[in-house]
């Protein structure tokens, strides 16, 4: 960028919110970063987006999807990920149009933040589609790392729904189709972004045929760009993993999120000389003012609130992979 | 509504088998060395993890994918009684299940660098075999295999304990250590047997929890190694048939607190039990004459 090449520094969190801080802050103090990518997970974007704004440091998290994050931590973190309201409201619509489905069932993970607030966006969404959540008042509840879901299904199936709608993680997701093709409760399901990810195929197997979900990303797209970026990733990560299938929308979403970065910085004259605090100032304000910049993931224009307004995709599985559903 | 009153029976019985399974291996090695094994959860995610990785990977058939995990299941028994028992002093008493706690990570860690930290899928699920329908509740073959399996293993357990010489020997040891090794039995010998059975019950149970579900993450280790040992308290500490029982029971009552409470209860009532059967009973539910201890 501008002539400087950029440093990478790279910390692994494990998911665990104290890391997040504690790495947050190191990155800002130590290392000196001009920026932040990440960190993974809502609930420790909510703690490292903190001390980015106390440390004034720009932060943007390529996947975190719970809304308010960023706005409560302005102007300093943003979210590249969709948000729920918006990618509920388009792939509710199409669940319904494609599966003339009324009686929606929900079930979600009480322990994981994201799912438990995206009950709400999507009971709405499904309302606004013409269709009714019997359950919304009383849903199904499991925690995360269950395997278990025998109970829930039973009780799923006692209701007698035309679909299900899961407010959880692909990995449970996955666990909850295979406990609904064995007990026959015979009806498609429609999940949010935490769904959506091939390991949601790779672990519910036929099970999960039928299931719709949101995206930003398509690995299969015939797009030659998402093509390149998707051939390039499986190459690389199957040096570590044997049978890595393709890269999920979150990986994309940092590689735009990447991108948009050096974008700002070439934009904004920064480069290695830059003092920092005004480098960190630069890539702050150019990334509030991003526009329908387009990636691998689709277009992204940043809203007010530091939360991105992104092109949705809706997927179905369908022999083993996911296909886009069309209007 | 009776109909799903009684699939959540059967649900939450078949659940408690494998909860069995488990606590009454914590139990045997508990009886004899009078220390948790700390590494037993992480057996039972070994055997799952590498049943399942032997298909995927190695393309075994499914036999060949459960004889190789039961076989490194026994090695990873090994590995505990030799790394933490075998060659760690007993005179800082809490140094080997330290050391258990410190393996059972390292197993951890190799699992989830091996699988990148998601669960391993089992290719054969249901043992590809049709379900069974009685009186409108769901069983899978699997579900079958599971209690038969585990009464058939506890069973054995159980006759070994009476009837055998080891079971003779495992009794001496855990009634008094010093009067057995006064009698010539090889304490150290006993240990290593009581270790070897735990683990491979742990892994029989790893094995059928993948098959019934499909997958085994490795980070469910401690979720089900804390569970065992709340389980094996609440039977009695010690007490064989009083893991078998309170496996059964802990897996019947988290069965219908998820049904008719809801999901957030299913880690809480173990231990609720738990804390209630302490200040009612505090030898726990079945804790009898030292005979029956193993």
């Amino acid at each position: 960028v501008n002539g400087s090449q950029i440093d990478l520094i790279s910390y692994d969190t494990g998911g665990d919110n104290q890391q997040a801080v504690i790495l947050a802050r190191k990155l800002a103090t130590e290392n000196k970063v001009f920026a932040i990518l990440g960190p993974v997970f809502s609930a420790e974007s909510a703690v490292a987006f903190a001390q980015a704004k106390q440390l004034e440091v720009p932060i943007i998290s390529a996947s975190a999807a719970q809304p308010g994050l960023a706005a409560a931590n302005k102007p300093w973190a943003f979210t590249a990920q969709a948000t729920d309201v918006n990618v509920q409201k388009v792939v509710s619509k199409r669940f319904v149009d494609l599966y003339h489905a009324k009686r929606f069932a929900i079930i979600t993970d009480v322990k994981d933040g994201w799912s438990k607030s995206v009950v709400k966006p999507m009971v709405e969404a499904l309302v606004n589609a013409g269709a009714t959540v019997i359950n919304a008042n009383d849903p199904v509840t499991y925690q995360t790392g269950d395997t278990d879901f025998s109970v829930q299904i039973t009780k799923l199936k006692s209701l007698k729904p035309d679909a299900i709608v899961l407010a959880g993680l692909y990995t449970e997701g996955a666990a909850i189709g295979r406990e609904m093709k064995r007990q026959h409760l015979d009806v498609p399901a429609l999940g949010g972004m935490g769904a959506t990810d091939t390991q949601l195929i790779a672990q519910g197997g036929d099970a999960v045929n039928g299931w719709v979900v949101p995206t930003t990303f398509w690995p299969d797209s015939p797009d030659p760009k998402v093509k390149a970026f998707t051939q390039a990733i499986v190459e690389r990560a199957k040096l570590v993993l044997p049978d890595y299938p393709a890269p999920d929308k979150n990986v994309a979403n940092m590689y735009d999120a990447v991108k948009i970065t050096a974008q700002v910085m070439a934009a904004n004259n920064v480069d290695g000389n830059t003092p920092i605090k005004d480098a960190r100032l630069a890539i702050q304000k150019g990334w509030s003012e991003v526009k329908n910049f387009t990636g691998v993931s689709g277009t992204m224009t940043m809203d007010e609130n530091h939360e991105a307004n992104r092109s949705v995709l809706v997927l179905m599985v369908k022999g083993g992979s996911f296909v886009p559903v069309s209007d | 509504l009776i109909e799903m009153l009684a699939q959540q029976i059967f649900n939450g019985l078949m659940i408690g088998a494998v909860y069995s399974l488990i606590a009454v291996g914590y139990t045997l090695v508990f009886g004899v060395v009078r220390l948790l094994n700390m590494a037993h959860g992480e057996a039972f995610m070994v055997a799952g993890i590498v049943g399942a990785l032997a298909g995927t990977r190695l393309g075994l058939p499914l036999w060949e994918s459960i004889l190789l995990a039961l076989v490194v299941c026994l090695v990873v028994g090994m590995v505990i009684h030799i790394a933490c028992f075998r060659y760690i002093s007993r005179n800082v008493e809490e140094a080997p299940l330290i050391a258990t706690l410190g393996l059972g990570l390292i197993l951890k860690n190799i699992a989830a660098n091996a699988t990148a930290s998601e669960p391993a899928v089992f290719e054969t699920t249901n043992l590809d075999l049709p379900d069974l329908q009685v009186a409108g509740i769901i069983i899978s073959p699997i579900d079958l295999v599971i209690l038969c399996s585990s009464i058939v293993l506890m069973a054995a357990l159980a006759r070994m304990i009476t009837s055998t010489r080891l079971g003779r020997q495992l009794r001496a040891v855990a009634g008094n250590p010093l009067a057995a090794r006064l009698m010539g039995i090889n304490e150290s010998r006993v240990t290593m047997y009581a270790i070897l059975i735990s683990t491979v019950l742990a892994g029989v149970a790893g094995i059928l929890v993948g098959l019934r579900f499909g997958k085994v993450s490795p980070y469910v280790g401690m979720t089900v190694g804390l569970k065992g040992i709340g389980i094996m308290v609440i039977g009695g500490l010690g007490n064989v048939y009083g893991a078998m029982v309170s496996g059964l029971l802990i897996g019947l009552a988290e069965g219908l607190a998820v049904a008719y409470l809801g999901g957030a209860y299913t880690d809480m009532i173990l231990w609720i039990l738990l804390i209630a059967t302490l200040m009612v009973r505090p030898q726990g539910l079945f804790s009898g004459p030292a005979g029956r201890r193993a």
